[in-house]
């Protein structure tokens, strides 16, 4: 069997076990434990500690697998296990979470540092609190404009496999497969 | 002649031992280094070491490969070491410091050159706008450009595995060299990174439009 790996990743809360629940075809397999950071724990009871997994299956040889990593910096190793061998890296950011948005920023630097595959970067506007545009996460961040960023509702299961898509034919773009 | 494995004896204990015994020969070594697999020659002169050689290097470099080989084998045997020029100046002490600091650079490069058996493409996705590079560079990369590996550059530049990885890392920190596969040593056989065939993507695209 032939499989490949993209990993999705954010910071706390930003949307990552929604976003592999709303499109794998598996029941997602989790690892998730009581959150007891006290800022934590206001926003919700549990956190991912190891990683998400989802699948997608092309046929019985071909598969996708995609794995959701910790939010929090200090889970970091598993940022470096979950991403070799990576073909792509979804970085999702919720919208209303501007707090956040400099986790964000060093996440996407880490995996730019890290791996040299493409990286999409994906506003969550689910349940918003306050509306983020594009143009104030590419400034918050400072977003070169060579990364995509992309609208998206982790609920939806369009939106969530537009990004999909979009990451799949930056993999074809940028030249990281082969004939 | 003393031969064996250096799970037996370590590379210090050997080194100890030929310079306390005054001994006058040659220690040939094999096996797996930080830098790849390496074999080469010690030479010795009343217990210092005159001379060293690997495949790539000369000298003091090649200590510094010979004496970081952790699994391998090796032979001492002694034999007449008045006509080989001496290329060494340093106490045993010392080379086994000097080796050691430039393992701990190598580890550094590490990060980013995982072996000397990659293979590289260039890229022009992401570099910087300007970028300045010494002749060097501009070699090392063009050779890394048509696919040869940092072992077959070290031995067409005549320079070092060590020296090519250390610019490699350069480059490779600027985006302008890529990672795409590994060659293995003895057999040649290219073995590419972890990528997807296009085929593979161009289905999958279609079977999420129809999830």
């Amino acid at each position: 069997m032939k499989h490949y790996k993209v990993v999705v990743t954010g910071p706390f809360a930003a949307g990552k076990t929604t976003f592999i629940k709303t499109v794998t075809e598996i029941a997602p397999i989790q690892t998730e434990a009581k959150t007891t950071n006290n800022e934590e724990s206001q926003i919700k009871d549990s956190t991912t500690v190891a990683m998400d997994f989802g699948r997608i299956a092309i046929d019985e040889e071909n598969v996708l697998h995609i794995f959701g990593t910790p939010g929090q910096f200090r889970f970091n190793y598993m940022w470096s296990i979950l991403s070799k061998d990576a073909i792509g890296i979804i970085l999702i950011v919720d919208s209303g979470e501007r707090d956040q948005f400099e986790d964000a920023k060093d996440m996407l630097n880490f995996f730019r540092v890290k791996t040299d595959v493409p990286i999409v970067v994906v506003l969550n506007h689910f349940k918003e609190k306050s509306h983020t545009t594009e143009e104030e996460l590419r400034t918050f961040m400072n977003i070169p404009q060579k990364i995509l960023v992309i609208d998206c509702d982790a609920t939806g299961r369009e939106s969530v496999k537009n990004v999909l898509i979009t990451l799949l034919n930056l993999i074809i773009m940028q030249g990281d497969t082969f004939d | 002649m003393l031969e064996g494995s250096l799970k037996d004896f370590t590379l210090d204990d050997l080194l100890q031992m030929v310079s306390l015994g005054e001994k006058t020969g040659e220690l040939v070594l094999f096996g797996e280094t930080p830098f790849g697999r390496k074999s080469g020659k010690i030479y010795f002169e009343k217990g210092e070491v005159k001379d060293a050689e690997t495949e790539e290097s000369r000298g003091e470099v090649a200590i510094v490969e010979l004496l970081n080989i952790k699994e391998g084998t090796f032979r001492f045997a002694p034999s007449d070491v008045s006509t080989i020029k001496r290329s060494v100046q340093r106490s045993i002490p010392d080379l086994v410091l000097l080796s050691t600091s430039k393992l701990d650079e190598w580890n550094k490069v590490k990060a980013r050159v995982s072996s000397v058996d990659v293979v590289f493409k260039l890229s022009t996705e992401g570099i910087p706008d300007e970028i300045h590079l010494s002749p060097v560079d501009w070699k090392v990369m063009t050779e890394l450009g048509k696919g040869e590996t940092i072992r077959d550059v070290a031995l067409k530049l005549n320079m070092t595995v060590f020296d090519i990885a250390r610019v490699t890392y350069g480059l490779v920190a600027l985006k302008i060299l890529r990672e795409v596969g590994v060659k293995d040593p003895d057999s040649d056989k290219f073995l590419r990174r972890k990528s997807a065939p296009k085929n593979f993507i161009l289905r999958l695209i279609e079977r999420l439009r129809r999830i």
